[in-house]
Formats: C-alpha cells, structure tokens, sequence
C-alpha cells in the first residue's frame, strides 16, 4: 500500500515539476531553490541501516551542522534491510522535492542493482548523486601473533594452497568480500572466505586464530591496531591511510587492487539541481566542523567530500568494476 | 589493588548528582522499554541514543547501559503480568511466571524475578571487575565449530520444552528452522523464499514473529473465550514464602553463573540464557512435569540468568571491544560516538570513564530492586484495567514496536500473519515455545556450520578434530539419547508434563 502511494506521489512530483517547467522555464525551478529548504518543513533523511550502526552514528553526527545552516528540522529514519536495498528502494519512489534524501553507500548501493538476483526496483537511473561523505578504504589485517607478516607472505600462501588460506569478511558482496574479489581476480589467487554476522564475532575469529586474515574498512580495523589486537597487512587505496601511519598499500606491494566503502548522500533523480546544490552545499559546510572531524579522526575516518559530478564519476566507475565480478561470482 | 582504587575512583563518579540522576532516568526509561512489549532492548536503547547526544560522555554511557539492563528487567513485567514478553529473554519467562500471575501469585514472581536480577546483576558485574581479562581470552577460543556445537547443545537442551507430544514439538522446531531459511543465503548470497520482496532478504524480523506469536495470538485466544478475567484480584502479597525462597536459592545461583558464561560468548543473546536456564531447571527439578504450572523456579532461574548475561557481556565489549549480541553493538555505537574506542585501551585511556559505568551497574542494579519492587504495585495495579482496554493498548504498542524496529510496514503484515498463525497453531494444540527457539538457533547454527565447512574446505572432522566442539558435541548426544530413552521406552508419562506453550 504504501509503495503504490509512493509510486503515486512520485509520479504526481514529476508531473507537477514538468508542468511548472513548462510554465515558467527554469526560472520556477530557480526560485523553488531560494526558498528552499522552507521554514518548518522538515528534511527526511533516510539511513538503509541500522541505527547505532558506523553509517547511521556517522551521518547523525553530521546532521545537527546541517539542521543549523538549513533553519529546520532534518528527521533521521532507519528503514533498515536487505542489505540497504529497502531503504534506497524507499528513496528511489520518494518525492524529487529535496525533503528526502538517504545514504547510499558505495559500493553497497550499487551491489544491489547490479544483482540479478536481488530483483531491485530501481537502478542507478533513479538514483540522484549528492555529495560523498565519508570515504574509507578497505584493509587487510592479522592477528598480531600472526605467521603472516607482510602480504606478500599470505599471498604467496594463497598461491601455493589455493582456496585454503581463510579470509573472514563481513557477508557476501560487502564493500570488504568486493574488495577481495577483486583482488582474487587481479592476482589470479583464490582465497577461502569466511562470512560473518557482524564485526565483532569476526575479530574474535581472528584473534582466537580461527582464520587466517580478515578484510575490513580502515575504520573497522583501526580500534584493533589501537589495542594492539591486530596488525594491518596492507590498504587496498591509492595513498597510505594517515590513520595507519607506515602500514603500505597494496599497490606498493605488487597487488593491483582498489576498494573502499564510500558513505555517500543522493536524492531521488529528479530533484531539481539548484535544490540539490543547496543540500550538496550544506553537507560541504558541516563536514567543515573541527569537532566532526575530530570525533572522526578517532573512529579511524576519513571525510572526503565530492561533490555531485565527482560522486557520479567516481560511482561509474565502481558500476564498472563491480558488474563483471558479479558476473563471476554467479558462474560458480 | 590498582583495580580496587580505580573502583573506588569510579564510584566517587558514579555517585556524583548528576550520574546518579542519568542512572535513574536510564533505569525508568529501560524499565518502560522492556514493559512496552515490541521494543526490545535493541531497539530501545538505539531509538533513545539521541537524547544523549548533548551530554557528558561519561554521562551519556550510563545512562544508556541503565536503559540496556534495566530494559532485561522490564520485560518480565509484561510476561508476568499479561503473558506479552517485552523483549526476547522474557519470552520464557511467561511459561510459568503468567501461570503464577493466574494463580494470584503475580507479586511473588514479579519480587522473585527482581531479587533474582539483582542477584545475577551484581554478581556478573563482580565478575566483570575481577575476571574480565582472562575470560575474554577464554572466549576467543570459541571458532565457528565451537559455536556450532554450542549450539546444537542448545537444541538438544530445548528440546526438553517439547510439553506434551514430542513429534508434535519436533514438527514445530522444524517450522521454525524453515521460517529461519527466509532470506539471503548466508555463503552463496542467492535470495531465499523470499518471492521477490526486498524487506525478506534480510530474513523475517524476528521482533514481529515472536510478538505475532506470543502477543497478537494470545490477546485474539482471550477475546475468544470472552473474559477471563482471573487475574488481579489476589495479586496480594510481594513477599516470597520461606518456601519460595528455598525453591528459588539453586536456580539463582545456576541462572547466575549460566547467564555470566553465556555473556561471555560472543553472539549468544540474552534469551538464549533464559531459555538455556528454563531447560536446565526443569530437567534437576524433581517435578519436571509441573514446569509450566507457575513454578517459581522457571521464574527464578531464567531470570536471573538473563540479567547476569545483560552485565557479563559488557565484558568482551569492555576487554576486546567485541559486541556480544545487538544490544551491546548499539552500546558499542554509543561509545564510538564519544570518541571512546572500547578494547584494552579503554581501560588504559579513560580508566575514569569505565570504572565510573562499571560502579554504576552496581548502583543501577540497587536502583531497579528498590524502584521495582514497590513499583510492581503500579504494574500489577494494570491488571485492573478492563481487558477490552489493554488489549487494545497492547495491541497498539504492538503494532508501534513492530514498526518501529526498521521503520517498515511490511513488518506489521509479519506481525499480523504469525498472530493469526499463531492463533492457529495453539487452538491445533501446537506447541510455540520450539519454532521461536529453532528460529532464532536456526540461522545462527547454519551460518556456524557453513564457516566450520569453508575453514577445513569441506571435512566433517572439524568438529570433532577440535577439543571444544567434540566435548560439547558428546554432552549434546549424551542429552538427546538420555532424553530419548527416559521417553521411549516408559511410555507417555515422561513425556507428558504440562503443555509449554507460551
């Protein structure tokens, strides 16, 4: 029932918008800009996971800085489950007016509609880039009693035992089992992969010596280093993390690969640009607060702002890299 | 002894204005989340995270751990009282606890229920100051197989709640594994009985089944057999006879050490505590077959095991930073958004910060036994509302809960199809009490067995090759073949107890 009433609002909102283009040109458009957002009324943003979760805790950190430079009211709901899929869904059939708009994380988001099998209601076409928030890489990292000291060591184990060497990660096509697919792929080596619920059985895994290596984001890695737990074997990015001082990337290893979660905003395809600016803008102003990115700094997370048509750059290109290793994984 | 000071530092924290003030706010507040059936702990401490956003980090810890174990509290209110489990751990409670409620023993329960909670509470929270490093080591020995074997364990215990027929119990513990299949296969990522709904790919949401179960059934049975109302005139007296003391002394004492190494275990929830600890008590009982009549022990025991896991899992949480069970991630959320990193460090970092929440757990545990006992006056005083009017209460904090988990409304029809299933199943003579457990073991179990599988690449002998497993793997068919040959061969008279439906 409710998403028949979306659909409705959805298709009204567009017929509404064509109509006042008609009207008046892109001048409508540029006014509903000057009074956007309007005083009261409140922006819904809608979180595909659960709360008190890194994304959800993330993105409720940034909303109060917001809600300040906006003049109103930013209500956060968890439409949580099928990995985000119903939350975006969600955001896919909202109303473009720019009182909705969602997280959708990268390489999360596009998981699901490049999944067959995961029957998705929308596609990337749906989807409206707005601004990258948090960017963070993924990791490979040890027990700190570990036999595997640099990843040369555990790669040359792969090598030699292929499909034996157990890489625990957090669920099938998670930004971290990507990551490793990839790495798979690049380096014709093949890993057992081990899923787990959720991070913190996983670390217990690797530090009871249950399996050989987890995958994980920085953020996700970085308490473990701190404590001493784990040793970090290589980052899957371009550039050293600075929250890993001395830690190298794989790259610098021999090991091509790339991957990251990328937590990003978008709003449904539609939304009017200048309005989406306006949004765009305020997500760029309150990632410029020193104690955000204080509090980042100890969660092991960097902020990373792009705007739209970088958001939409760097999204082609993991639609461009997931599709095939998708491709793969259902041959099997 | 530099543990001891840093105790006493916690406490002069702890017991400052202001800390006590969020302690008693979080209890109230836990204790009314655990009350409202639906909210769980989970989803009660996550949705109440922001109000703490602009306090003290100290401050703000407190206050949400006090909601967390005050919530475990809270649920036995509404199991008691009107047979409606506020959160999972409770759902045992309601065997015998609403029993006793029938029989005009409410009270006693309710004041069993509290002591017991309080015992196992601070307890736990001892063992949290003197073993906590060591144990959580001991916790990393538990790999995939291990929680497997646990596991099955746990199965073979439950099926003790089998009541009156066993095949008709196995059949539902087979409902229940079959309800646990729903969603994204675990290892191969392909959709499962989904039929294309995105809301199933995460699997059914457990709040709904087990409140469309144990909620909506039960409020549609009543009204069908128009009022039936026999409770609340002789909810008298809250004081325990000696003889309920005597009964309740063995299953504290087990529920406590049960819950305490429970909570250890990463990815063993509360209700598994509760339920493990209703097994135990009624295979030592004596008279296993009133187990369901409103025996004080299936009070006692199960909750008290429930609270002294609520405290015993901070430990992996405070040692390692590990989260033991969803609760506790949203707890861990809350730490991480203060800037505090939970782990080893934790205690090295900001030794005034964690000394301060542990000396309040014990605060907060003498807290809720004074609040709740002469506030159980208040809750039963609910039981004289009409029953036209509190089940349309509980049917609306039904409804809003179960929303409220994910903020869907594909979960009201979850929550409305398993209550008229479960209305079904209980005038078929059904037992429920198997399919909630087989459906919250049952994904679990599956994923533990395929990680065992994946690590030794396909070769059964995992399980038995490690120490752990192959000890808890024999105690598991020891149980299920003893079980087995007290009911086969003397016939039904064994078997036959007290219906445990819920």
């Amino acid at each position: 029932m409710k998403i028949q009433k979306n659909r409705f609002t959805k298709s009204l909102g567009i017929g509404l918008l064509a109509m006042s283009l008609l009207l008046a040109g892109g001048f409508a458009v540029a006014a509903g800009a000057a009074d956007f957002p309007q005083k009261g009324k409140v922006i819904t943003l809608i979180i595909p996971w659960g709360a008190g979760g890194g994304s959800d805790v993330g993105a409720r950190m940034l909303m109060p800085m917001m809600e300040k430079d906006l003049g109103t009211t930013i209500e956060v709901v968890n439409k949580t489950g099928g990995g985000s899929q119903v939350g975006i869904t969600a955001l896919a059939k909202a109303k473009p007016d720019g009182y909705t708009f969602a997280m959708t994380n990268l390489p999360a988001t596009a998981a699901i509609y490049l999944d067959a099998d995961r029957k998705a209601a929308f596609g990337r076409k749906d989807i409206q880039p707005l601004a990258l928030y948090v960017f963070d890489p993924i990791g490979v990292a040890v027990a700190k009693n570990s036999r595997f000291k640099t990843m040369k060591d555990l790669m040359d184990a792969a090598k030699a035992n292929p499909g034996k060497v157990t890489i625990a990660t957090s669920g099938i096509m998670s930004a971290t089992h990507i990551g490793f697919l990839s790495l798979q792929k690049n380096t014709d080596t093949k890993f057992a992969f081990v899923p787990f619920d959720n991070n913190g059985q996983m670390r217990a895994a690797v530090l009871g010596g249950h399996v050989d290596a987890e995958g994980g984001t920085i953020g996700e890695l970085v308490p473990g280093v701190k404590s001493g737990d784990i040793r970090v074997l290589g980052v899957f990015d371009k550039t050293e993390s600075p929250f890993l001082p001395g830690v190298p990337t794989a790259q610098s290893q021999g090991y091509n690969v790339a991957a990251s979660t990328a937590r990003a905003f978008s709003v449904p395809a539609g939304t009017p640009k200048a309005i989406a600016d306006v949004l765009a803008a305020s997500i760029k102003k309150a990632m410029a607060d020193p104690d955000l990115k204080s509090k980042m700094d100890a969660q092991g997370l960097e902020l990373r702002f792009m705007d739209a048509d970088q958001l939409s750059a760097y999204w082609s290109e993991v639609d461009a890299t997931l599709g095939p290793i998708i491709a793969e994984s259902k041959k099997k | 002894m530099g543990d001891l000071q840093n105790l006493m530092m916690g406490f002069s924290i702890a017991l400052s204005l202001q800390n006590l003030l969020f302690a008693f706010i979080g209890c109230m507040m836990g204790t009314v989340i655990g009350v409202l059936p639906g909210v769980g702990p989970a989803a009660g401490t996550a949705l109440l995270i922001p109000l703490t956003f602009h306090l003290p980090a100290t401050g703000a810890i407190i206050m949400l751990a006090a909601i967390y174990y005050g919530a475990m509290y809270g649920g036995t209110i509404t199991s008691v009282l009107m047979n409606v489990p506020g959160e999972a751990s409770s759902v045992v409670v309601c065997l015998d606890g609403h029993q006793m409620a029938l029989k005009g023993r409410a009270g006693v329960a309710l004041s069993i229920a509290a002591i017991g909670s309080f015992i196992g509470g601070t307890v736990a929270t001892l063992g949290l100051c003197v073993a906590a490093p060591p144990l959580a080591r001991m916790a990393l020995n538990f790999g995939p197989p291990e929680f497997f074997a646990l596991m099955a364990l746990g199965l073979s215990l439950l099926m003790g709640l089998a009541g009156k027929s066993i095949v008709k119990a196995l059949m539902m513990g087979v409902v229940g594994l079959i309800l646990g299949l729903v969603g994204m296969d675990p290892v191969r990522g392909m959709p499962r009985f989904t039929f294309g709904q995105a809301e199933l790919l995460d699997g059914l949401e457990f709040v709904s089944v087990i409140m469309g179960f144990f909620g909506v059934s039960d409020i549609l049975l009543t009204v069908e057999t128009e009022v039936r109302q026999t409770v609340g005139a002789k909810v008298s007296s809250l004081m325990p006879t000696r003889q309920d003391v005597r009964d309740s002394a063995w299953p504290i004492t087990r529920g406590t050490l049960l819950g305490f190494f429970l909570g250890l275990i990463p990815g063993m929830t509360g209700s598994i505590s509760s339920f493990m600890s209703y097994a135990m008590e009624k295979k030592m009982s004596k008279y296993p077959d009133k187990f369901g009549t409103g025996m004080i022990e299936g009070v006692a025991g199960p909750e008290t095991a429930n609270n002294s896991h609520a405290n015993a899992a901070l430990i992996p949480l405070f040692t390692m930073g590990i989260p033991g069970s969803p609760t506790i991630a949203v707890l861990m959320g809350a730490f991480i958004m203060n800037g505090l990193v939970p782990g080893p460090l934790l205690f090295k970092d900001h030794p005034d910060l964690v000394w301060a929440v542990i000396a309040s757990l014990y605060i907060g545990n003498v807290m809720l036994l004074i609040l709740n006992l002469p506030l159980i006056g208040m809750w039963v005083k609910v039981l004289k509302i009409p029953y036209s009017i509190l089940f349309a209460i509980i049917l609306a904090f039904t409804l809003v809960g179960s929303y409220s988990v994910n903020g869907s409304a594909f979960d009201l029809k979850t929550l409305t199809l398993f209550g008229l299933l479960g209305y079904l199943f209980k005038k078929l003579d059904f037992p429920l009490a198997p399919v909630a457990l087989t459906f919250i073991l049952g994904p679990m179990m599956e994923l533990a067995l395929r990680q065992s599988l994946i690590m030794s690449q396909g070769h059964m002998t995992i399980f038995v090759s490690r120490p752990i497993s192959c000890g808890l793997l024999i105690l598991a068919v020891i149980i299920l073949l003893s079980s087995a040959l007290r009911t086969l061969p003397f016939g039904t008279e064994a078997v036959r107890g007290e219906d445990s439906q819920i």
